[in-house]
């Protein structure tokens, strides 16, 4: 019955395709375009080896203007003002459901009916916290305050805070802003602080926006800016990139910027941020998990093993890491709950150790206990939403929504005593509404079997039945007029050695970051800027850490297109 | 001869136009709804997850009768599913054979995503994506009674926080669909939230020295008007789409700023205003509140937060929100030692399968009779206080007990359990009724309650057909989870007045 169930929670996709997302997913006349001066509505067209036959021109990337999420607030607020205030947790959260999975959508992060009010007590909060910190952040309001200091105060931090220098107009109406406290009797520092309050309620602040662009054109140096440092950093820019913004047009410019931030350690939230998202690696805690069956996993444990998953795929960005070793590495992290958790001998309390796990088991992220773990229910493993993540995020393959009726429908299918995963996948599959999907998706996870619900190696059922991880996984690499070919293994390792060196996969990677870039789902107007970051993810040698650079050369970087 | 029509009521009429009213009508003054020397009419909304838990047929448990006709007695269960509600019998109307008939112009498959975003708008939503406000937003902008005043608040019954945000955020909703005024999980945030403006009695004399949190608070109209006015310069230079984001941004502030910018309403009578002290609620700590295990209090606590914010005038519409997120363990049913959803998937029993111990739909019954017992408790509440002119407060407040689905485990759109109390004056055949009308649609329901708190409408949300509601020939028409037999592309998304 429990497997029943846990099936039934992620059971059945519909509108079922099998092919690749976005521009490439598209079908009918190769090389049509759409209405004059609107994005085209059908892809270039595709060589026998699937590239697309892109023009010379410029493809740029559309974006949109999005409010910072909280967590690039709080990065925001922190180097805004030295890490000297403190962000507000009264910040509006998210609302609805991530198209791609990437936390920066727009729509994700627009406010709601009480979200002005939200962001008021946010602004308030940190601007409660100013006039103890006013000696460090502004000298001259202990020795000279009035309106030259306010002056100095904006120089400062009304650039960062807006991303540029200020206009006049902006200026002075923060002016206004100090001028209303002081005439209201308030002190100076009060009055900055209902500065800094009304700062931070605005858009310039709030919002990544960018002018229009109508068709094309390129981003001026303090646009770049920002957008390279919320990539990298997941916050607005610091004083050096800032500096350099007016030449940060020049490309070798850029490349040093992004150098500097990607190397700095204030880039791993959003490197960390980059592998959650994509993988849907959750930030674990105790309430994920049935405390029955797993009662040790408490809160230190769930943040090792969450701390565990970071370790290793910043490893991978900063140790030259590739696609293949991301995928195929037996590296792990251990601490005192880790080493338990391999059975390995533990480093010395409070540290950290690199160790490699056994090549028969464990192959790269998609063995990392807290991504096994996350796609997995709480008692009990996934295939489904295993095989979900090999067949959506990793081939970046087209699958629908699961249908209304998946579980009544489930309900009503036979299933042997104690189901193995095979048994309960083949009667699944032999449902004609259901094979659609699940044969595509079910070997992938059904690989994965051997890992229990807390990413744990077993080699049996709780029946005592012995699991087999071998299958065949259908049609990869199908697209329009393109059949794919099957995947044969016998095991998790030998699914993810032919994964490794799939092309798909590598195009799937490029899909990744540009949706992670522009914090959107790709559309058939971007498959030539995805192939011109996947050519740069080759071109650099193809370590993850210059892949994610070579992106920031690409046009779709430093480009923009409204349509 | 030009009528002028001032900056206020120009941005309410704004913010009424994103309502998709007609212009004139949004400018229109709400003298209708607007009471002042009687005690207002004020609108609470109760909403559960995953409907009733036996389907339509023999196994009903929900509906007290089959036909229209008295309910049991005070003291006498309704149903074996209303079992709690016995103590108010006399104060409540049950329905049956409401539907939910605009979920069926959305193809989205999703059980519970699509329910969700139209069960409380009856709007043409996008997919899974909301696109109407919903009913509480619609009569809070009615029945408030300025501009100053809050409206429309969605109060947390429960303390788990949200698991699913396709459903869980898409229930109450403001204009176009964006998120509703969902308040503070935290109770003692809730009541510094609601009435740090709240003064009872004479008002305090000012401190000699105002604090910098005093200086901030009195900035608030000015600097969100400023902050707005920059949205406009702002948006000058941006992309259409961009614009538009930011407009609906700057509507909000426009909102906010002006409950800010104008005076609080005098304070009213101590009789009926007692703003809780945040030193009489627990703490917050979700972990040990995650499964529901402190929802007893909790959800009193709450409750008693909603009617103050009632009865002190801080608002004139309110909802007390359930979800199913974290999965309660409903340990005021059960003890926690032997509730058998503490360590399980409640969702999963709703849908009749292998949760631990595999519950039954008794043990189900029972723990949705939670729902039921806090809703007693409730209308109980709101009549032990006594409004503005002596009379209950229940007298001039509507309740209004709606869930997602009818039948949960199915995913059913139809046959959703209803349940109304309060504002006796409201109901001409009176209280104590179960009523087993023709079939109706949410929105025909949505309508009453418009016209029951002083409105003319005679429909909610989307109007005409399913298929002309789309505005197209052909839509991604979905006749799933509909009452078999009633859902067709020409099926009416309204059909007339409930039988009250």
């Amino acid at each position: 019955m429990r497997a029943r169930f846990w099936l039934a929670l992620s059971l059945s996709l519909a509108a079922c395709d099998g092919s690749i997302i976005g521009g490439s997913g598209g079908s009918g006349d190769p090389g049509s375009s759409g209405p004059p001066g609107g994005p085209p509505t059908q892809p270039p067209p595709q060589t026998d080896d699937g590239r697309y036959v892109c023009d010379d021109q410029i493809h740029p990337a559309v974006t949109e203007a999005r409010r910072l999420t909280a967590l690039e607030y709080q990065n925001s607020i922190a180097v805004l003002f030295d890490g000297r205030l403190t962000s507000s947790a009264q910040y509006p959260g998210t609302v609805g459901k991530s198209v791609t999975g990437f936390s920066t959508e727009p729509a994700f992060n627009d406010i709601g009916a009480g979200g002005a009010e939200q962001l008021m007590f946010a602004a308030e909060d940190v601007a409660l916290q100013l006039p103890a910190a006013l000696p460090q952040l502004l000298p001259c309001a202990g020795s000279t305050p009035g309106e030259p200091c306010v002056n100095t105060f904006l120089d400062v931090y009304g650039t960062r805070a807006y991303r540029r220098p200020l206009s006049a107009a902006e200026r002075a109406e923060l002016l206004d802003e100090y001028r209303a406290g002081v005439a209201s009797g308030a002190s100076f520092s009060e009055s900055m602080a209902m500065v800094v309050d009304h700062l931070l309620q605005m858009p310039q602040f709030l919002y990544l926006a960018e002018r229009a662009a109508g068709a094309e054109r390129a981003l001026d140096g303090y646009e770049l800016a920002s957008r390279l440092s919320f990539m990298l950093t997941g916050a607005i820019p610091d004083d050096a990139l800032l500096a350099a913004a007016p030449n940060l047009t020049d490309p070798a410019a850029l490349t040093a910027q992004a150098t500097r931030l990607l190397a700095a350690p204030r880039a791993n939230t959003t490197l960390a941020r980059f592998f959650r998202e994509w993988t849907g690696t959750a930030r674990l805690t105790p309430a994920d998990k049935d405390q029955t069956a797993f009662p040790f996993f408490n809160a230190a444990y769930a943040q090792s093993m969450n701390d565990s998953f970071d370790r290793f795929v910043l490893d991978q960005v900063r140790n030259q890491g590739t696609l293949r070793t991301l995928l195929r590495s037996t590296d792990a992290f251990v601490d005192s709950n880790m080493a338990s958790f391999f059975g390995v001998t533990p480093p010395a309390a409070g540290q950290w150790a690199k160790i490699a796990l056994d090549d028969k088991r464990y192959t790269g992220v998609v063995t990392q206990p807290a991504m096994l773990a996350s796609l997995a229910h709480s008692s009990e493993p996934s295939f489904v939403f295993r095989g979900k993540f090999i067949r959506k995020q990793l081939l970046c393959e087209n699958l629908g929504m699961p249908p209304a009726n998946a579980q009544a429908t489930f309900n009503t299918i036979p299933l042997p005593p104690d189901p193995t995963g095979k048994d309960i996948s083949a009667a699944v599959v032999a449902r004609t509404e259901c094979s659609g999907c699940h044969r595509l998706l079910n070997p992938a996870g059904l690989a994965l079997e051997q890992f229990d619900a807390l990413g744990r190696w077993r080699t049996t059922y709780s029946s005592g039945k012995p699991i087999d991880p071998s299958g065949v996984l259908p049609a990869v690499g199908s697209r329009p007029g393109v059949a794919g070919h099957d995947l044969t293994f016998t095991d998790q390792i030998s699914m993810m050695e032919q994964l490794a060196g799939e092309p798909q996969v590598a195009t799937c990677l490029a899909t990744q970051v540009f949706r992670f870039t522009f914090s959107r789902m790709d559309t058939v107007s971007d498959v030539c800027a995805i192939q011109d970051i996947g050519d740069a993810l080759r071109a650099s040698g193809g370590t993850l850490g210059s892949a994610i650079l070579a992106t920031t050369g690409t046009d779709a970087f430093t480009h923009r297109s409204d349509q | 001869m030009s009528q002028r029509i001032d900056r206020r009521r120009f941005l309410v009429g704004s913010g009424g136009a994103l309502l998709a009213l007609p212009m004139l009508e949004a400018f229109a003054p709400r003298t209708a709804f607007a009471q002042t020397a009687a005690p207002p009419k004020r609108l609470v909304v109760v909403f559960h997850p995953h409907g009733r838990v036996v389907g339509p047929g023999s196994n009903e448990n929900w509906s007290p009768r089959t036909t229209t006709g008295a309910l049991p007695p005070v003291g006498t269960a309704p149903s074996p599913a209303l079992a709690a509600l016995a103590p108010i019998n006399n104060e409540i109307v049950t329905l049956s054979n409401i539907d939910n008939i605009v979920r069926h112009t959305s193809g989205d498959i999703d059980g519970h995503a699509s329910p969700s975003a139209t069960c409380m708008t009856c709007v043409v939503p996008a997919g899974q994506t909301p696109k109407g406000p919903s009913i509480d937003y619609v009569a809070g902008l009615r029945l408030r009674a300025s501009t100053a005043q809050k409206m429309a608040l969605v109060i947390p019954g429960q303390a788990a926080p949200f698991a699913n945000s396709v459903t869980e955020n898409n229930v109450f909703l403001g204009p176009g669909g964006s998120p509703g005024n969902y308040q503070n999980i935290d109770p003692k945030q809730l009541i510094r939230d609601l009435f740090a403006s709240v003064v009872v009695g004479p008002p305090p004399p000012p401190p000699p020295t105002p604090t910098l949190r005093d200086r901030l608070s009195a900035r608030r109209g000015s600097i969100l008007d400023a902050v707005a006015k920059g949205f406009t310069s702002f948006r000058a230079g941006l992309g259409s789409a961009d614009q538009a984001r930011l407009d609906q941004h700057a509507q909000f502030i426009r909102d906010t700023e002006l409950r800010y910018a104008t005076p609080p309403p005098p304070p009213p009578a101590a009789s009926s205003c007692a703003p809780p002290s945040t030193s009489s609620v627990p703490n917050y700590d979700w972990p040990s509140f995650r499964k529901g295990e402190h929802d007893d209090v909790f959800a009193q606590t709450q409750i008693e937060s909603l009617v103050q914010a009632l009865a002190c005038d801080v608002t004139r519409t309110a909802s007390l929100f359930f979800w199913a997120g974290g999965d309660p363990g409903f340990v005021t049913e059960f003890a926690p030692s032997t509730s058998p959803y503490i360590a399980g998937n409640w969702h999963a029993s709703v849908h009749g399968d292998g949760s631990p111990n595999d519950p039954t739909p008794a043990s189900l019954t029972k723990a949705f009779g939670f729902y039921a017992k806090y809703f007693t408790k409730l209308i109980q509440r709101l009549a032990a206080v006594q409004d503005t002119d002596g009379s209950r407060m229940l007298d001039n407040t509507l309740v209004l007990w709606v869930s997602d689905l009818g039948y949960g485990s199915g995913h059913y759109c139809w046959n959703y359990p209803v349940v109304l109390a309060g504002l006796k004056s409201a109901f001409p055949k009176g209280q104590g009724r179960h009523v087993v009308g023709q079939v109706n649609s949410l929105g025909d329901l949505y309508a009453q309650v418009l016209r029951m708190l002083g409105g003319t409408d005679t429909a909610f949300g989307s109007t005409g057909t399913l298929s002309s509601a789309v505005g197209t020939a052909s839509f991604n028409f979905y006749p799933q989870m509909g009452r078999p037999g009633l859902i067709t592309k020409d099926t009416p998304l309204h059909f007339g007045a409930l039988d009250l």
